[in-house]
């Protein structure tokens, strides 16, 4: 061979390595990393339960309480200072630390605006409608309950004749992250969680292999409880009852093993009360090593009342820890549960005049919680007695669920049912009386800084 | 006075008749054996620059040549001859050359694509040869460079784990990237170097080279940003006698000093501070969550268990214990390094090979800790044909390691940091139980359950762990270089390399992980969800890699006058890095490796102490990556009349960046320079200086980032708690992302004095990187937000650009010739960064300005990008000891106002964490046969912060710092005392408003005795024949000499638990 050939030969070959460069450098780099596109992408991005259902929003009204208490000096060692601050209702919270709440609360909204803009994109057709319908409601869903979270600890209380003045939370519809946030009105925020939810409601699916997925019954659940928390009981019980027909029942507190460490079992997993699994993170200051629930709740449990064993017991050195969480772990459970609904049914039938209806719910749910044998029917014709009856039984149920902020917050708006709340650490005093305006959270500072929100005036 | 003019006439008349002559010269080279012909010697008429090349007989023809020139003959792996023209009669002369392995003339430059001489380079190098690497003794080859590279530096002030040795940041001239890789770039043998560079046998490299400029490293174009480490390993060469190279040597490493981490509190202090705390009631009791030692002791004292004399002896005992003395002596020892290295070399006319093989035994200086490393090298060359070469290489190498040691901070308990009066041996000398991840109480009570035993015994633990990890690796190099014309060849080239992973975990049953997960899912009626026998983990990853290269090079000397060299070439290459999930077998028997993987990994147990858990499943993750790159390339040089030189070099090069549309996926980089011989010129005539040279470059290099994307992306996984598929969101994508690129210009005057006394080199250069990659700051409404400094969905964007500039000196000197004879050769190295551009959105927090260890201060422009901030310092509150900050001129101690209000500006610029001023002074005496090199270090112009009592970790259980002894406890305190008082509420921005402040900055200057070389050569024959033997012994890490912080902190170290530790190296290296 000539060494002209040679050289021919070696110049094809350079020629096929041009040639192929397109192909050659199209190759995906990393296996795991994907373009979402599909629709199992996006229900994927759904199903991240780490994201969607293990972070909820709760943290700072599961630390404001007063459901527990902790010691001075195990608050005098504590680090951080949204957990100091939030603990003793201070005007300020986060000193320049960032707010887990409100960051876990939009990441979900970011997953549901990609998910939402990514269906745009594939054509629905008949087979895969279906799946393209509930994994719609299913960001629908998200994007809500997010929604709902963050203006129950950023906003006031929903009221008809001054939502429209007042500050709602950003309402963000769309994923570009180039978009600048501004505050939405109370009014939006609730028109925008309630006419998602109502679509989500169409959407869902009627039943989920797994409790960390929205259904139908879910979407109505939150109805429920939006609509309660605004006031608007007819529609609150109207969804309450929708939901409570969808299946599920009450756990017959008799039959189950009060005493155990954890009398639920874990995830939700064949707990027919649970209907949407979520849960809040543990901060220090609740961990077990500073909880001590607040005897004053505690003393709300009569001896009959089998949620004292369930929810409750004494560590060794006298502080009284919270176990009965649907979680069936440590970690509270803030998701969505028939027990409830049933109370939400009947707080709304005493609001709209049903009494006795509501007291013949109130009685199926005591008959589940107290001894056997112990509970009898109340007669009365009393609205306000028994309303205060079933507030009281609200109290005990949904101990740490994360609602008893939102609670105050609407309760306080009605004379009657007006508490200030008190803490003490050693001889230093603090208190937070009705309608104080530190009810309402500031906005995170570095949100302020960065995205020039309107701040909460505390 | 006649005769004198006459005979200078007559000389003068000489000299014009012998210039004249025109003679042709003919000559034959053989190698000394007088036979075999030496081919493609290149030869030089010194003056005219008449240049020619042996042919295949040896021969060679000039013509034209005067009778007072000299020729030059060269050819590699031959001692150059200079012959005066004058020997050259009418017949043909026959030379005979010297092969030499040993000594190499003239320095030739590795750039990876080609091999040039020094005077053909127009760009900047640091040439390490082979006497250089071998001063030190360590067994990674990029260790050997360290404080003799010029222009190279290794920063390790953000290490702070216990093996304070462990990887530096390299930093060729500075940095010229923010989040992108800033490591240089390594080749072996012409490839980039994917593996693991602890897998080269150091003994088997030849020598390195530095590309430190655009014109330099641009041939390496995107992934040259940062400099590129060019390793050259041995090769035979031709006409070379068959040789043998044996090196043997050890290194001692001594023990830790651990008492130099003054993080650390004495036993007494410790226990007052648990017992304050006691008091106070800050110890929540529960049954499992584990506490200190003393603190049960307390309990059981004050619930009346143990008497007040029992109480009162244990204390004593426990003041004085010292975890660090117990540590020192039974989870430290003496580090051993053996080394062994053969090889041999050899070559004829038509091939050459060269062989080797190591061996290294490496006891770390931690206990059970160990290494053994083989490898195997071989590479020949034939000829076949005079115009063809084949070449073949091939490495294997094998690391074993066994990690069953364990460190002081591994005994750290859960949820808070090792009490100080921890004893690994209790009194009657028996290994002893420390508290790990459960209280004393609750281990105790396991046993009366029934459960196994569930205590942690460090020292049975590290007898009884058997971890090992394997790593092999394979490197098969080859190549066809073929002549076609004369003057240009082409090159075929072709690199497999193959990395094989292997961790092995066996816990058999006796180790604490076994028990601890028996125990752990034991149900509450005893039944064992994990059977009590072995866990067997083993996982294990792989790196492939294909390197393809086709290239032309070409070559001409025209007219004498003007040179041309010049290469193109293209590369394509391919990385696969891929790992499976591995195995984690239950009830695992080594004897018949067998054990049970059969459970129910989906049902969720009950968990002790708390919680419920699933069987810890086999992992499921695999991982496949691949990384694919295309580049073409070139690279010209025109030089004229040996003085001027003008280079040109550029290269595009492309990637499967992932998420990039296909005109992003290329970039194109470039690079042009030039260089002037002056001491060529005819005008030039200072005779003191006979060399001086200068030369210019500027041109464009690269970095890649291969992890940001322009679209969304998401990742794959299964979800813990489902046990679904599920995604997580990693980018939303920024569809406006562009490649970084670093713009450097250089400039450098090299010169040589008479007889070469003095020569050196003087670099100023300056770098631009410009669309540095980096994290916004973004409004975390978006979703987007950062956890501890690091933000799962990626929002980066082209935000900077950073600005470098420094000054590179070297010096050679000859300080004596002759019988005692000293060298000297000194490196100074300036360096600077700026940022000239920030776009990101202005941090919110004023903390982002002091960042956590390892990572950088927001970028500021106008400063540098190491910068490091700190805080005004007001002095201690005499009522109370707090520190006083100033809010508008206001004394206050309302410190989170303080830090609210502060704004960027406000705080004190202290200077940058990396030496901004640096360099060596190497000496090396000889005496006969003895000879002695000692190289002071010295660093300059920069800071670091001196960690001190940080009360908020202290009072959470913390270790503490001996800056808590001399805190302020009185009024009056704050006269003399600088540290603030112990507080009753644990305030971190409290803590903060002290640690960073101005006062903890300490300047980082230094010099240092880094090593001492002492060495012995045995001539040949003396010992043995035809035996030349070297011993020599090394110590390294000797100490400071000097340090301008008075708190005994070792600048390099600021963060480190304890300062390298002294090594001495003892070997021995023959030839045969």
């Amino acid at each position: 061979m000539s060494n002209f050939n040679i050289l021919i030969l070696y110049l094809l070959l350079a020629l096929f390595l041009i040639g192929c460069q397109k192909e050659f450098l199209n190759f995906k780099s990393n296996k795991t990393n994907v373009i979402p596109i599909s629709l199992m992408d996006y229900e994927s991005l759904l199903d991240n339960s780490n994201i969607m259902n293990y972070s909820s929003s709760h943290e700072l009204a599961q630390i404001s309480t007063d459901e527990y208490l902790i010691e001075e000096e195990q608050w005098n060692l504590l680090s951080s200072p949204m957990e100091k601050n939030a603990y003793v209702w201070n005007k300020e919270i986060f000193e320049g630390v960032d707010c887990p709440d409100w960051n876990n609360a939009y990441r979900r909204i970011l997953y549901a605006n990609i998910v939402l803009e990514g269906l745009n994109n594939i054509e629905k057709d008949n087979a895969n409608k279906e799946k393209w319908n509930t994994i719609k409601g299913r960001a629908l869903f998200f994007r809500s309950i997010s929604f709902f979270e963050l203006s129950q600890l950023f906003c006031d209380v929903y009221e008809v004749h001054t939502a429209q003045e007042k500050l709602g939370i950003p309402l963000r519809l769309e994923s570009d992250i180039n978009l600048i946030s501004t505050r939405s009105t109370l009014k939006e925020t609730y028109d925008q969680i309630i006419k998602d939810l109502n679509l989500a409601s169409k959407l869902l699916s009627d039943f989920e292999p797994i409790k960390q997925r929205p259904t139908k019954q879910a979407a109505n659940s939150l109805l429920a409880r939006v609509f309660l928390q605004i006031g608007s009981y007819k529609e609150a019980l109207l969804h309450a009852n929708i939901a409570l027909e969808m299946g599920g029942r009450l756990i017959d507190y008799n039959t189950i093993d009060v005493n155990a460490r954890y009398p639920f079992p874990p995830q939700g997993i064949n707990n027919p009360e649970v209907i949407f699994l979520s849960r809040v993170g543990t901060n220090s200051i609740i961990n077990s090593l500073r909880f001590n629930a607040n005897r004053n709740f505690f003393d709300h449990y009569s001896d009959n009342d089998l949620r004292k064993e369930a929810f409750f017991y004494e560590n060794i050195d006298g502080r009284l820890f919270f176990k009965g969480s649907y979680n069936g772990e440590y970690h509270c459970f803030t998701g969505l549960a028939f027990d409830e609904l049933v109370l939400i049914s009947a707080e709304c039938l005493v609001r709209v005049g049903e009494n006795k209806k509501a007291l013949e719910k109130l009685f199926v749910f005591q008959k589940n919680r107290y001894k056997s044998g112990s509970v009898k029917e109340i007669e009365s014709d009393d609205s306000e007695f028994i309303l205060k009856i079933i507030l009281e039984e609200r109290l005990k149920e949904l101990y740490r669920r994360g609602l008893y902020w939102g609670d105050l917050k609407r309760l306080n708006k009605e004379e009657r049912f007006k508490r200030t709340l008190v803490r003490n650490l050693k001889d230093r005093r603090y208190e937070l009386p009705p309608l104080d305006a530190r009810y309402i959270f500031p906005i995170p500072d570095d949100v302020i800084k960065l995205g020039k929100l309107e701040q909460n005036v505390r | 006075m006649e005769i004198n003019i006459k005979s200078v006439i007559c000389c003068l008349l000489f000299l014009f008749f012998t210039n004249q002559l025109n003679a042709q010269i003919n000559g034959k080279l053989v190698l000394v054996d007088r036979n075999t012909p030496i081919i493609d010697a290149s030869i030089s008429s010194v003056k005219q620059n008449k240049q020619t090349k042996s042919n295949s007989s040896g021969n060679f023809t000039l013509s034209g040549i005067f009778k007072n020139d000299t020729l030059k003959i060269t050819h590699l792996g031959f001692r150059s001859l200079l012959i005066p023209a004058s020997r050259f009669l009418s017949d043909t002369l026959e030379i005979f050359l010297e092969a030499d392995v040993n000594i190499i003339d003239e320095v030739l430059i590795e750039t990876g694509y080609q091999s040039i001489s020094e005077e053909r380079a127009t760009g900047s190098f640091t040439f390490i040869n082979n006497d250089l690497l071998n001063r030190s003794a360590s067994s990674d080859i990029i260790s050997r460079l360290e404080n003799v590279t010029n222009g190279l530096s290794f920063n390790r002030s953000s290490t702070n784990y216990e093996e304070s040795i462990g990887k530096p940041e390299l930093r060729v001239r500075g940095i010229s990237s923010i989040y992108s890789d800033t490591s240089p770039l390594i080749v072996v043998d012409n490839f980039p170097y994917d593996g693991n560079i602890e897998d080269i046998n150091p003994n088997d490299v030849d020598n390195i080279t530095i590309l430190k400029d655009a014109s330099a490293a641009s041939i390496w174009g995107a992934r040259a940003g940062n400099g590129v480490i060019v390793i050259k390993t041995k090769k035979g060469s031709i006409y070379q006698k068959n040789s043998v190279q044996f090196n043997a040597n050890s290194t001692i490493t001594s023990k830790p000093n651990l008492f130099y981490n003054q993080s650390f509190l004495p036993s007494e202090i410790k226990m007052e501070i648990e017992e304050g705390l006691f008091d106070k009631g800050a110890y929540s009791e529960q049954d499992h969550t584990p506490i200190p030692e003393y603190i049960e002791l307390l309990i059981a004292k004050r619930d009346g268990g143990i008497s007040e004399d029992y109480f009162h002896a244990r204390k004593n005992e426990m003041i004085q214990q010292d975890i660090r003395k117990d540590s020192e002596k039974h989870l430290y020892n003496l580090g051993i390094n053996q080394q062994y290295a053969l090889n041999l070399s050899g070559g004829d006319r038509t091939y050459t090979y060269y062989l080797s093989g190591s061996y290294d035994n490496q006891q770390f200086s931690i206990k059970k800790n160990k290494n053994k490393r083989y490898t195997l090298a071989s590479f020949s060359t034939i000829k076949p044909y005079e115009t063809l070469k084949i070449s073949i290489g091939l490495n294997l190498n094998q690391i074993e390691s066994k990690n069953n040691g364990l460190t002081i901070s591994s005994l750290n308990p859960t949820g808070f940091d090792l009490s100080p009066y921890t004893r690994l041996l209790n009194s009657n000398g028996e290994t002893n139980n420390i508290v790990k991840n459960y209280r004393f109480l609750y281990t105790e009570k396991a046993k009366e359950e029934g459960l196994l035993d569930w205590s942690f015994n460090p020292l049975n633990e590290i007898n009884q762990s058997n971890k090992t990890s394997t790593l092999s690796g394979i490197r098969i190099n080859t190549s066809i270089e073929q002549k076609i014309l004369n003057g240009l060849d082409i090159a075929l080239r072709y690199q497999y390399h193959h990395n094989n992973g292997n961790e092995r975990k066996l816990f058999n049953e006796e180790t604490y992980h076994t028990r601890d997960l028996v125990n752990r899912f034991t149900q509450s009626d005893g039944t064992k969800i994990i059977p009590y026998g072995s866990i067997l983990e083993n996982s294990k990853y792989q790196t492939n890699s294909h390197f393809g290269r086709i290239q032309l090079d070409y070559q001409e000397v025209l007219e004498g006058k003007h040179s041309i060299k010049g290469l193109i070439g293209s590369e394509i290459r391919q990385e696969v890095n891929s790992s499976n999930p591995g195995i984690r077998l239950f009830n695992y028997d080594d004897e018949i490796i067998n054990g049970l993987t059969l459970f129910n990994y989906q049902q969720f147990y009950a968990q002790r102490p708390q919680g419920v858990a699933r069987i810890p499943a086999p992992p499921n993750q695999s991982t496949y990556k691949i990384d694919r790159f295309l580049s073409y390339y070139l690279n010209t040089s025109y030089q004229y009349n040996r003085k001027y030189l003008l280079s040109l070099s550029s290269r595009w090069d492309a990637s499967n960046l992932f998420g990039v549309k296909a005109n992003q996926k290329g970039v194109p980089l470039w690079s042009l320079g030039g260089s002037w011989t002056i001491n060529e010129e005819g005008f030039y005539k200072i005779e003191w200086l006979p060399y001086i040279r200068t030369k210019f470059t500027f041109g464009y290099n690269g970095n890649v980032n291969k992890t940001v994307s322009t679209m969304p992306i998401v990742i794959y996984q299964t979800d813990n708690y489902t046990g679904l598929r599920s995604a997580s969101l990693r980018s939303t994508g920024n569809p406006g992302l562009i490649w970084e690129k670093v713009r450097i210009m250089n400039a450098g005057i090299d010169f040589g004095f008479k007889n070469n006394r003095l020569t050196g080199s003087i670099e100023v250069y300056r770098k631009k990187a410009s669309d540095l990659i980096g994290y916004d700051n973004i409004d975390p409404t978006t979703g987007i937000f950062s956890a501890n400094g690091r933000y799962e969905i990626d929002n980066r964007i082209n935000y900077a650009n950073l600005n470098g500039r420094g000054i590179d000196l070297e010096f050679n000197s000859k300080n004596l010739e002759g019988y005692f004879s000293w060298y000297s050769t000194i490196f100074i190295n300036l360096v600077n960064n700026k940022v000239t551009k920030y776009m990101a959105e202005e941090s919110p927090s004023i903390l982002s300005f002091f960042p956590t260890t390892g990572n950088s201060a927001t970028p500021f422009v106008g400063r540098s990008l190491d910068v490091i901030y700190s805080l005004p310092w007001g002095g201690l509150n005499s009522e109370n000891g707090d520190p006083v900050v100033y809010i508008n001129g206001d004394k206050s101690s309302n410190y989170a106002d303080y830090f609210n209000s502060l704004s960027p500006i406000e705080l004190i610029n202290s200077g940058v964490t990396i030496p901004t001023r640096y360099g060596s002074i190497i000496n090396t005496f000889s005496w006969k046969s003895f000879s002695a090199s000692v190289n002071v270090t010295w660093k300059g112009g920069y800071k670091f912060r001196r960690p001190s009592i940080d009360y908020s970790l202290l009072l959470n259980g913390g270790s503490g710092h001996m800056d808590y002894l001399n805190r302020w406890r009185e009024s009056g305190d704050e006269q003399h005392i600088q540290i603030p008082s112990e507080p009753n509420i644990v305030n971190v921005l409290r803590d903060r408003a002290y640690l960073f402040s101005e006062q903890l900055i300490e300047k980082g200057n230094h010099i240092r005795l880094q090593d001492i070389n002492i060495s012995y050569n045995i001539k040949k024959g003396l010992l043995l024949p035809n035996a030349s033997i070297r011993i020599f012994s090394y110590l390294n890490n000797l100490g400071i000499l000097w340090r301008a912080n008075k708190h005994g902190i070792d600048p390099d170290y600021p963060l480190a638990s304890y300062p390298p530790s002294l090594t001495a190296s003892f070997g021995i290296t023959a030839n045969f």
